[in-house]
C-alpha cells in the first residue's frame, strides 16, 4: 500500500489468510465430526426420523370362569389426544374445548405448554383421558371447530360379572421403572399397562400377547405419507383366554355372605386343587382402575382400617385355631401314642404349673374320647395329648400338611405362614426358657402359630382325600387332576377317624358345627375360635361336603373377629355346601371352559 | 500509490483463478437445488430461477466493462446516502412477514441491504484512502466505525440482525487492512466485549483487570485512557438492559447458539434436523435426491439457509471437503489479490468483499451444524436467493473491474 509500509501489509495478509484457513478448518472439523465420527449415531437418528413404526396393541386377553362366564373382557376406551407442536398456533381456540370436559380452558393450554422438548412436541399426547359417550358426540359434532384434535382409542378392561374376584384378577397399571428393568427386552414401552397385582400379574405373558406394527412414512410434522410398501405391517395377536377354575356363582355368593365382614371364603374341589371360590372381604371394585385411578379413592382403599387391599386367603395371617386339634389327633392315632377309645374326663379347667388353663365348656365335658373331643372341642382331651405327643412329632405333621410354606397357588407375593421350629422356640424364650405351658396354646392353634386360610383349606383337603396335598388353583384346567401333589402318609384307619370326627363335628351330639348340618348331606367339617388380642376371637370354620357321586368340595370360612366359630362362620359354609349339593348340577362341575 | 487505475476488463485480465471456484461452486449449488425440487418439472423451480439469476447476475457483470472502475471511488458517498434514504424508506413500506426489509417499486421488490453492503464498502474504502494520513488520529479512525453503525442501525431496525452483524465484521477488517493502529482498533472493540462480559461478573471483573493494564501501558494522555475505561465500564454495566431491548426471537436466536436443544419451538428445532441430514450423510452420501431428511422436508429452508445440509446428506462428507476447498482458494485468491495492488481503494475493496464471503460462510455452515446462531445468512453461490446470488456475483466481476490490467 504505501512504500513503507510493505512488510507490514505482508503481515495484515498472513493474519488474514490464516483467519480464513482457521475458520474452515473449523467447520472441516464439525462436518468431519458430524459425518465420520458421529455417522452411526446419525444415521439411526435419521431412520427413526422418516420411519414410524405405528404401534398395535394387542387386545389383552380375556378371563374365563370355569363354565365360560366372561369374568374379564375388554372395552374401547376413547381419549382425546393432540400434538402439542400442530395445536400451539391455535391454543386459544383449542381450550374451548374445556367446555365438553368440564374443565378450565387455562388447565388445557397449561398441559400442552407443559410439553417443552423438541421431539416430545411433535409425539402425540393424551389431553384428556376417558371420554364418556356423550363428551365423545359432543365433540364429534364440533371437531371443527377444534382444529388438531383427534381420538385415541385403545382397549381397557371391562368386568361383567357379577362375581367381583377383586383379590383374584387384580389390576393393571403404567408400568413403573422397576418393571420396566424386570420385564426387559419383552416390548414394554413407559406409559404401556402391565399386570399390578393379582392374576393380572401372574398371567402377565399369557394375557399381553404380541402387539403389531404398521409401518408409516412420515414427513417432519409427523403427517403420515402412507404405509411402507416393502415394509408389509405385523398384525397383532391377542392374549390368551384363559378360564379360571372360579364359578361365578358360587364366587358372587361367597363374597355375598362376607359383605360387610372382614374375612375370606375359600372353595376347592380337593381332587384338583381348584378353587371354586376364593373370597376376600372387604374388597374394591376395579372398574376405576381402567383409567388412571384418583389418588383419592387409592389413598382411601390404601388406608383403610379393614385393610381393603390385603388378599387375605394368601396374605392374612392367623392363628388356626381348633382345626389343629385334628393334626394332633392324627399323630397321635399314627404313632400309637393314643387310642380311639382313650378317654379323658373334662372337668372345664387344667391346672399346669401355676396356670388354669380352661376348656371352652366352663361346666367340662365330662368322660369324652378323642372322637367326642374333636366333635365337642374339648381343650383339656388336648392338653393331656400333646403331653404324650411331644413337640418334634407335633411340628412334623404340621408341616407334611403343608404348614409353613407356600401352597404354590398362582398369585404372587404368596405367604409362607409360621410354624415355630425348636431353634425357633428356643430363640424366641431364650430368657424364661419354653415350656409344655407354650405346647398347650400350640395344641389348640393359637400361640406361635400362624397359617392363611388357603393352607387351612388344603389340610382340609387333604383330609378328605386321604392325603393328597393338592396344589391350590385359579386355573381350570384337566391336567389339574393328574398333577403331582405330595402324599401325606397316616394309615387308613387314622383317615377314617379323622374323617368320622369332622362328621360329628356337623352331625354328632354335641357338635360344634352343627349349624353347618343339612339334613341327608354329607357334610363333615371343623369349627375353631382363635384366639385375637383386639377383640372378638377369629371365627373359622372348615369342612367338606360329599356329593351323591362321591364328588367332594371343600369350604374353609374366616371372619375376623366374628366370636364363635359355630355360631358366625359354620352357617356361611352351609349356604355355599346347599349351592353346592343342590344348585350345582353334577354335570356341569368338571366341564371344560366353553368360550360362547 | 495511486488511487486508482483505468483500465478495462478485456478476457486478458480475468483472473481464472477467482472463476474457477466460483464456477464449481454454483454447480454443485445448482445439483442441491435440483435435489431439493422434488422432482417436479423444471419450469418454476427454484433451480430454474437461479439460473436465470445467474444469467441476469453475468449479464450485468458483461455491462461493467462500459463503466469507469473510477465511478465507484468518486461516487461512493453519493451511492452510500442514496442506500441510507432507501434504508429509511422501508420502514414507511408494507410489512412483509413482520420485517421492512423490503421497497416496493410497482411489482417489482429489491432489499437494499443486500446491495447494500457492496455500497457501505465502497464508502469505507473511500475514506480510508482519502484520509490515510489522518488515521493516526483517533477520532478520524472513528468515522469509519460510524458509516458502518448507521446503515447497520438501521437494518437492525428492519429487523435483520444477521445483515447488520455482517456489515460491523466488515468494517473491522476493512479498518485492520488500512493500518488503523491496533490499540486504536482495540479501544474500537473493546465495549463489545465489555457488553458480552457484562453478563457474568467474574468475566467483566478479568476483562476490566485487563483493559486497565492495556490502558497503562497505551502512550496516551491520562484523560483519554480514564474515557475509554468509564466507556467501558458503562457498557458493562448496561449490557443486561440492552440484552432485554433485543427482540425475543433475536435474544432466542443468540442462545440457541448455546444449546442447540434449548429452543423448543423453531431455530433449536432446525438445527437439530440440520445436524441429522449432515450427519447421517456420512463419507459419500445418501446420493442425489436420496437425502431421507430434507426430502422428507424434516427440515424446512433447505434451498436457501439449509443448502449445505442438503449436500451434506447426499453428497456426503467428500463433497463438503470440495466445498470448503474452494471456499478456501477463493478467499485465498481475493486477499492474495488485495494485497498486491497497488491502488488503495481497490485492495480495500476486495478485502471488504472477502470478508462478506467469508462471514456469511462461516455464520451459514456454523448455523447448519449448530455452531453459530440461526441467523438466516445464505451460503455464497449454493444458496438460492436471487438478489444474494446478484451480490456474489457481482462482487467478484467488480474484483475483476477493479483490478484489470493489475499483473495477475
Amino acid at each position: 500500500m504505501n512504500q513503507s509500509g510493505a512488510p507490514m501489509l505482508n503481515s495484515r495478509r498472513n493474519f488474514m489468510a490464516a483467519t480464513v484457513v482457521v475458520l474452515m478448518g473449523i467447520l472441516g472439523v464439525r462436518f468431519f465430526q458430524y459425518q465420520i465420527l458421529n455417522f452411526s449415531q446419525f444415521q439411526a437418528y435419521a431412520e427413526r426420523n422418516s420411519i414410524r413404526s405405528i404401534r398395535l396393541t394387542a387386545p389383552r386377553g380375556i378371563l374365563l370362569d370355569r363354565n365360560g362366564h366372561y369374568l374379564v373382557t375388554n372395552r374401547p376406551y376413547y381419549s382425546l389426544g393432540v400434538v402439542p407442536a400442530e395445536v400451539r398456533a391455535s391454543l386459544e381456540q383449542l381450550s374451548g374445548i374445556g367446555k365438553y370436559l368440564d374443565i378450565a380452558p387455562d388447565t388445557i393450554s397449561a398441559r400442552i405448554m407443559r410439553i417443552t422438548d423438541v421431539y416430545e412436541q411433535f409425539q402425540p399426547m393424551v389431553l384428556y383421558e376417558s371420554l364418556n359417550f356423550i363428551q365423545l358426540t359432543h365433540i364429534e359434532e364440533h371437531r371443527i371447530e377444534f382444529p388438531g384434535i383427534f381420538f385415541m382409542d385403545r382397549t381397557v378392561r371391562h368386568y361383567p360379572s357379577r362375581a367381583r374376584a377383586t383379590h383374584v384378577i387384580g389390576y393393571l397399571r403404567a408400568i413403573s421403572p422397576d418393571d420396566m428393568r424386570a420385564f426387559k427386552d419383552r416390548g414394554y414401552r413407559p406409559g404401556d399397562q402391565i399386570g399390578a397385582v393379582g392374576l393380572e400379574r401372574q398371567l402377565e405373558p399369557e394375557l399381553r400377547g404380541t402387539e403389531g406394527y404398521r409401518y408409516h412414512l412420515v414427513d417432519n410434522l409427523l403427517r403420515d405419507l402412507g404405509a411402507i410398501p416393502d415394509r408389509p405391517p405385523k398384525q397383532p395377536l391377542p392374549g390368551s383366554t384363559i378360564s379360571l377354575s372360579l364359578d361365578i356363582d358360587m364366587q358372587a355368593l361367597g363374597e355375598q355372605l362376607l359383605e360387610g365382614k372382614r374375612g375370606t371364603l375359600l372353595a376347592l374341589d380337593p381332587e384338583t386343587g381348584e378353587l371354586l371360590a376364593f373370597v376376600s372381604a372387604p374388597d374394591y371394585v376395579l372398574e376405576p382402575f381402567t383409567g388412571s385411578i384418583p389418588e383419592s379413592l387409592w389413598n382411601q382403599w390404601r388406608d383403610n382400617p379393614d385393610k381393603v387391599l390385603l388378599n387375605r386367603p394368601i396374605n392374612g395371617l392367623y392363628p388356626p385355631g381348633s382345626s389343629f386339634k385334628l393334626l394332633t389327633a392324627a399323630v397321635a392315632l399314627s404313632e400309637g401314642m393314643a387310642a380311639t377309645s382313650d378317654t379323658v374326663t373334662c372337668t372345664g379347667f387344667y391346672f399346669f404349673g401355676d396356670r388354669n388353663f380352661r376348656c371352652n365348656v366352663l361346666a367340662g365335658h365330662g368322660v369324652v374320647n378323642l372322637e367326642q373331643a374333636i366333635a365337642q372341642s374339648c381343650n383339656i382331651y388336648f392338653y393331656q395329648l400333646i403331653q404324650k405327643v411331644g413337640f418334634d412329632p407335633w411340628q412334623r405333621i404340621v408341616r407334611e400338611f403343608g404348614f409353613g410354606q407356600q401352597t404354590g397357588i398362582e398369585l404372587p407375593l404368596e405367604s409362607g405362614g409360621l410354624v415355630p421350629s425348636r431353634a425357633y422356640m428356643d430363640k424366641k424364650y431364650a430368657d424364661v426358657g419354653w415350656t409344655v405351658g407354650h405346647m398347650l396354646n400350640l395344641v389348640l392353634g393359637q400361640g406361635d402359630i400362624l397359617v392363611t386360610p388357603l393352607q387351612i383349606a388344603r389340610m382340609t383337603a387333604a383330609i378328605s382325600n386321604r392325603g393328597k396335598l393338592v396344589r391350590p388353583t385359579l386355573i381350570h384346567d384337566a391336567r389339574n387332576r393328574f398333577a403331582e401333589a405330595p402324599q401325606v402318609d397316616l394309615p387308613d384307619e387314622v383317615w377314617d377317624h379323622l374323617q368320622q370326627a369332622m362328621y360329628q363335628v356337623v352331625n354328632g351330639f354335641k357338635g360344634t358345627g352343627f349349624r353347618a348340618r343339612i339334613p341327608g348331606e354329607r357334610i363333615y367339617g371343623k369349627t375353631g375360635t382363635a384366639e385375637n388380642p383386639h377383640g372378638p376371637g377369629h371365627s373359622w370354620f372348615t369342612g367338606y361336603a360329599v356329593g351323591s357321586e362321591g364328588d367332594r368340595l371343600v369350604v374353609a370360612v374366616l371372619v375376623e373377629g366374628g366370636g364363635l366359630g359355630s355360631r358366625i362362620a359354620a352357617p356361611m359354609a352351609k349356604q355355599i355346601f346347599e349351592y353346592y349339593l343342590k344348585s350345582y348340577l353334577p354335570s356341569r362341575r368338571n366341564d371344560f371352559a366353553q368360550v360362547p | 500509490m495511486r488511487k486508482f487505475l483505468n483500465a478495462k476488463i478485456s478476457t486478458a485480465s480475468l483472473d481464472y483463478l477467482l472463476l474457477i471456484p466460483m464456477a464449481v461452486l454454483l454447480l454443485m449449488g445448482g445439483l442441491a437445488l435440483y435435489s431439493t425440487a422434488h422432482g417436479a418439472p423444471f419450469m418454476g423451480t427454484s433451480l430454474m430461477r437461479q439460473m436465470v439469476w445467474l444469467g441476469v447476475g453475468l449479464g450485468l457483470v458483461w455491462t461493467l466493462q462500459w463503466v469507469d472502475p473510477r465511478t465507484y471511488y468518486l461516487h461512493a458517498y453519493r451511492f452510500y446516502a442514496a442506500l441510507l434514504a432507501l434504508l429509511l424508506l422501508t420502514y414507511f413500506m408494507p410489512t412483509v412477514s413482520g420485517g421492512h426489509r423490503w421497497l416496493f417499486l410497482g411489482p417489482m421488490r429489491m432489499q437494499p441491504s443486500e446491495l447494500g453492503k457492496i455500497i457501505i464498502v465502497f464508502a469505507m474504502a473511500k475514506y480510508l484512502t482519502d484520509y490515510r494520513k489522518q488515521l493516526d488520529e483517533f477520532l478520524y479512525a472513528l468515522v469509519p466505525l460510524g458509516m458502518a453503525i448507521i446503515p447497520a442501525v438501521l437494518i437492525i431496525g428492519q429487523p435483520d440482525l444477521g445483515t447488520a452483524l455482517i456489515i460491523m465484521m466488515v468494517a473491522f477488517s476493512m479498518m485492520y487492512w488500512s493500518g488503523i493502529s491496533l490499540f486504536y482498533l482495540f479501544v474500537i472493540i473493546a465495549p463489545l466485549i465489555s457488553i458480552v462480559t457484562g453478563f457474568g461478573f467474574y468475566a467483566f471483573s478479568f476483562w476490566m483487570a485487563f483493559l486497565i493494564v492495556v490502558l497503562y501501558l497505551a502512550r496516551i494522555k491520562i484523560r483519554w485512557k480514564t474515557a475509554v475505561f468509564l466507556i467501558n465500564a458503562m457498557f458493562g454495566t448496561l449490557a443486561p438492559f440492552l440484552w432485554n431491548s433485543l427482540q425475543p426471537y433475536q435474544q432466542q436466536r443468540i442462545m440457541t447458539v448455546i444449546d442447540a436443544t434449548a429452543d423448543p419451538h423453531g431455530a433449536g428445532y432446525q438445527v437439530l434436523q440440520s445436524r441429522t441430514a449432515i450427519g447421517s450423510g456420512g463419507l459419500f452420501g445418501k446420493g442425489l435426491g436420496e437425502g431421507t431428511q430434507t426430502q422428507l422436508r424434516f427440515l424446512p429452508v433447505t434451498d436457501t439457509d439449509f443448502i449445505i445440509a442438503v449436500i451434506g446428506e447426499e453428497f456426503g462428507f467428500i463433497a463438503i471437503l470440495l466445498i470448503l476447498i474452494m471456499f478456501v482458494w477463493l478467499l485465498l485468491r481475493l486477499i492474495d489479490r488485495a494485497s498486491t495492488t497497488q491502488y488503495r481503494f481497490a485492495s480495500l475493496s476486495v478485502v471488504g468483499f472477502a470478508s462478506i464471503f467469508l462471514v456469511h460462510i462461516f455464520v451459514n455452515m456454523g448455523m447448519s451444524t449448530g455452531l453459530m446462531p440461526v441467523t438466516g445468512l445464505p451460503l455464497p453461490f449454493l444458496s438460492y436467493g436471487g438478489s444474494f446470488l446478484l451480490t456474489c456475483i457481482l462482487m467478484i466481476g467488480l474484483t475483476q473491474h477493479l483490478l484489470a490490467g493489475e499483473p495477475l
